[in-house]
């Protein structure tokens, strides 16, 4: 097993010897953000568990294996018919997609979207948009305080660019399709920006897949910034192999009366950490986040929550659901943080966890930094096995046990899932659930790939 | 004759400094106390003047060192009046001092199917080590209950001692509820049926006067960094005789009269347990500690320490849904808490960020707190130091936490 030590210089050799393809067709702001970033790498390595936010999930494992990683964009062989195992039936989406990190050259262009929305690579974004690139790129994520955010900045090449200009409002939501496919393992770096103008709207569903068996490492970073009055829906349904690791940072900057509502569910994958960040950065800003992990076998899953309210009359809205079973782990971080000025701050969270195995097992830590006076919180953190009193309420109605189970674990997740601002989109996930509930398939239900999750 | 706080606290440095950016209010004095100038001084003069390895040396330094560690000795022997000064046995702390009498004491006298008690209210630290050597020996630990104030069911005691106990191990006071247990009569209840006690007086030299001869006890364990003295340093207190009877623990230097390959013979108390090299400047620092403590007086600290009580529990009391987790009718200054729909580790946290240091959790006394079905408890623990403004401070602190948790 390598050593944290091998694996940083494994890093900073990859960056030194790769630097003509990593340079090669970025933007020169681009490269200025990565070199800073190649900097602060250094500085950090990759977290390990004496990194108090990286405590309950190891990354030696993950990052101690020798994956390839592309510089330059593949050709990747994809049948789009292929794509449907994540198509949500029903749904009205505008599709985009993304292999191994990368824009997808085949993309068709989104004729159907209103005028003035762009969507394309972040290479590309980068180099016909610079203004509007160079005013968001790089300025949400913090690459000084997480190493993976720092690597991701370095060696990141591209991903999804979506600009949604001033009181446009995108009625079919946007539906990004992550593939990972290779004949090697590999390693992808995919960085996004979303830039949501003025009294825009936009909702964007992301699905992350892996196409065939190999081994798996994503490190994902996007960066949002959400203008005032705007509102932003964000979906990402985690649906990878068992062999898979999926390292997603989120960093959102709401500004003045704007309304997120973020909800990411973990349905599959080996090791999962999130890390959410949200920055209320105006009055009246309204945030939602909320979370859901449904784990068996020896999974892992680490959800890592900031919510930092710098501007006073801000709400926000936090929770997290997990079922845990077999041999697999669970963490979640809650860190709210208000500033000295955010007065007249609502802050709400909570995390709930059922526990079906003796094995399986959850941390789960709130954290509360609070400066300011005239602030109102609520959170609770709840462990808990299955209640025998309502099974005994449904089997004492004829409904055998398992069913009973069944209705129980679906009602407890259901919670997370009504909160879907997308009616299709939340019965599709409500049959997915189910299905991931019962065991009976490891992978979206209309899946045309026997990728053997 | 009150006592002078504002000069008391000039003697303590970290009282000055700022948490936060606000000044430190330090209500963490069960888990471990702060150190005064006395103290604090006295060991780096020892690292600056005179350190050097002790008993073995025959130069000036050795001897200085070696003076000083047995004077801390005489000191400890004074402070809690035992008959001899080698029944004073350094340890690193109350801790290894329970294990120490457990495995030994175990050794020697416990045999299958005997029995050892300890109290309800124990600290891990007065359980674990019982267990471990009954699981060793196939003996039985027994337990005493306490009733929900938190005071020692004294009277269930006599009907579970049988002619199999060989050992009651309670605690002067408790840690995470504040009682103060009555261990005179436990000492005469167990005495009166030749069984030995052991108190852990951990949580109880710093607060009240303690006559091991006047009390009997058999053995009696204490920290010194409870006591304003250094980390890493401890006592045993054991009868002559038993300490005599009992076999080494330890085996190093130190400990030996002689040593070939066939046999080994013993030194004699308190050498015998305390291989290798002792923790003498700690020891130094200790007795430095407990002098501080003598010259200001035990029962002016008591008192005072009462006081703060009293007016810290009628304060937090007048808080609407706050309820307090040990009412004994005598308590030291711990108050363990909870308010109503607020997590602990939540009230810890905000508290911390307004420079208010408690504890949270279960305090190392799980089953205490499954005694009374919680998962831990918010405790403030006051010092001599310790003001009532400073309570004053977390008074309106936890006033604070509980309008930010408003229900939703």
């Amino acid at each position: 097993m390598a050593d944290i030590n091998t694996i940083n210089k494994d890093f900073a050799d990859l960056f030194e010897q790769g630097k003509e393809l990593l340079v090669n067709g970025s933007s020169d702001h681009m490269n200025e953000t990565r070199e800073k970033a190649f900097v602060q790498f250094q500085e950090l390595g990759v977290p390990t568990r004496v990194n108090e936010n990286y405590k309950y999930t190891n990354l030696i494992p993950a990052f101690d294996h020798p994956y390839n990683v592309n510089l330059r964009y593949m050709e990747v062989d994809v049948d789009l018919n292929d794509i449907f195992q994540c198509d949500v039936p029903e749904l009205d989406t505008n599709m985009v997609l993304l292999t191994n990190g990368w824009y997808y050259g085949e993309n068709k262009e989104l004729t159907e979207l209103p005028k003035g929305v762009i969507v394309c690579g972040v290479q590309e974004a980068a180099v016909k948009y610079p203004d509007i690139f160079n005013a968001h790129y790089g300025k949400y994520a913090k690459p000084d305080e997480d190493g993976i955010v720092a690597l991701n900045t370095a060696l990141a090449k591209d991903g999804l660019f979506i600009y949604v200009p001033k009181g446009v409002v995108i009625e079919r939501p946007i539906q990004v399709v992550n593939l990972l496919r290779s004949d090697r393992d590999l390693m992808a770096t995919q960085r996004n920006l979303f830039i949501i103008e003025e009294n825009a709207q936009a909702k964007i569903i992301v699905c992350d897949h892996t196409l065939t068996h190999h081994k798996y490492l994503s490190n994902s970073v996007t960066e949002v910034n959400v203008a005032p009055n705007a509102v932003f829906d964000l979906y990402t349904l985690q649906n990878q192999h068992l062999n898979s690791v999926i390292l997603n940072s989120i960093f959102i900057r709401q500004d003045t009366n704007s309304n997120v509502l973020t909800n990411t569910i973990s349905l599959y994958g080996g090791t999962i950490r999130n890390n959410h960040h949200v920055l209320l950065d105006g009055e009246h800003c309204e945030n939602n986040t909320y979370g859901m992990y449904l784990l068996d076998n020896k999974q892992h899953v680490d959800n890592f929550t900031s919510i930092d309210h710098a501007k006073p009359n801000c709400l926000s809205n936090e929770h997290f659901k997990g079922v845990m079973d077999g041999e697999a782990t669970g963490a979640f971080a809650g860190r709210i943080n208000v500033r000295r000025d955010a007065q007249k701050t609502l802050a709400y969270q909570s995390n709930n966890n059922l526990l079906l195995s003796d094995d399986a097992q959850i941390y789960t830590k709130p954290q509360l930094i609070i400066d300011a006076d005239d602030v109102k919180c609520s959170h609770g953190a709840t462990v808990g096995q299955m209640d025998e009193d309502a099974l005994f309420y449904l089997r004492a109605r004829g409904i055998d046990e398992k069913e009973a189970r069944q209705m129980l674990m679906f009602a407890f997740a259901h919670e997370i899932i009504e909160k879907i601002r997308v009616e299709p989109l939340k019965d599709r996930i409500d049959a997915l659930v189910d299905t991931r509930l019962r065991g009976e398939i490891s992978k979206c239900n209309t899946c045309a790939i026997a990728c053997k999750n | 004759m009150t006592l002078d706080i504002n000069k008391i606290r000039n003697d303590f440095p970290i009282l000055k400094e700022l948490i936060h950016g606000k000044p430190l209010v330090y209500f963490d004095n069960a888990a471990t106390t702060q150190k005064p100038r006395q103290v604090i001084d006295k060991l780096i003069e020892y690292y600056y003047k005179y350190n050097s390895n002790i008993h073995r040396g025959v130069h000036y330094l050795s001897n200085k060192s070696t003076d000083g560690n047995e004077n801390a000795r005489i000191i400890v022997q004074n402070f809690i009046n035992a008959k001899h000064s080698h029944e004073i046995i350094f340890t690193s702390g109350a801790t290894e001092s329970v294990n120490l009498v457990a495995n030994s004491f175990g050794d020697r006298y416990i045999a299958e199917g005997d029995e050892v008690i300890v109290s309800e209210l124990e600290h891990h630290s007065n359980i674990v080590p019982w267990q471990l050597i009954c699981e060793r020996k196939k003996a039985v630990l027994k337990v005493l209950p306490f009733n929900d104030q938190g005071e020692l069911m004294i009277d269930q005691l006599d009907d579970l001692i049988t002619d199999r106990t060989k050992i009651i191990a309670v605690n002067h006071i408790s840690n995470s509820l504040g009682t103060v247990n009555p261990i005179r009569k436990i000492i005469e209840i167990a005495h009166a049926k030749n069984v030995r006690v052991l108190v852990d007086a951990a949580q109880s030299v710093q607060h009240k006067t303690i006559d091991v001869q006047e009390l009997d006890v058999d053995f009696l364990v204490f920290s010194g960094h409870k006591i304003y003295g250094p980390t890493g340093i401890g006592v045993l207190y054991g009868k002559e005789e038993l300490l005599n009877e009992m076999p080494p623990w330890k085996g190093g230097g130190e400990m030996i009269q002689e040593v070939t390959f066939k046999k080994t013979t013993y030194n004699e108390l308190p050498y015998k347990f305390e291989a290798g090299t002792p923790n003498y400047i700690d020891a130094i620092g200790l007795g430095a500690a407990i002098e501080y403590v003598q010259n200001i007086g035990i029962e002016k600290i008591d008192a005072y320490e009462h006081e703060l009580l009293e007016y810290a529990t009628e304060k937090l009391l007048s808080i609407e849904g706050l309820k307090i987790y040990g009412t004994a009718e005598l308590k030291t200054s711990v108050i363990s808490f909870l308010v109503k729909g607020i997590h602990f580790y939540d009230m810890g946290m905000l508290l911390d960020q307004m420079g208010i240091a408690v504890r949270t959790g279960t305090h190392c006394t799980e089953p205490v707190m499954q005694h009374f079905g919680i998962d831990g408890t918010v405790r403030a623990s006051f010092s001599f130091y310790n003001t009532k403004e400073e309570i004053d401070v977390l008074y309106n602190g936890i006033l604070k936490v509980c309008k930010m948790f408003a229900v939703k």
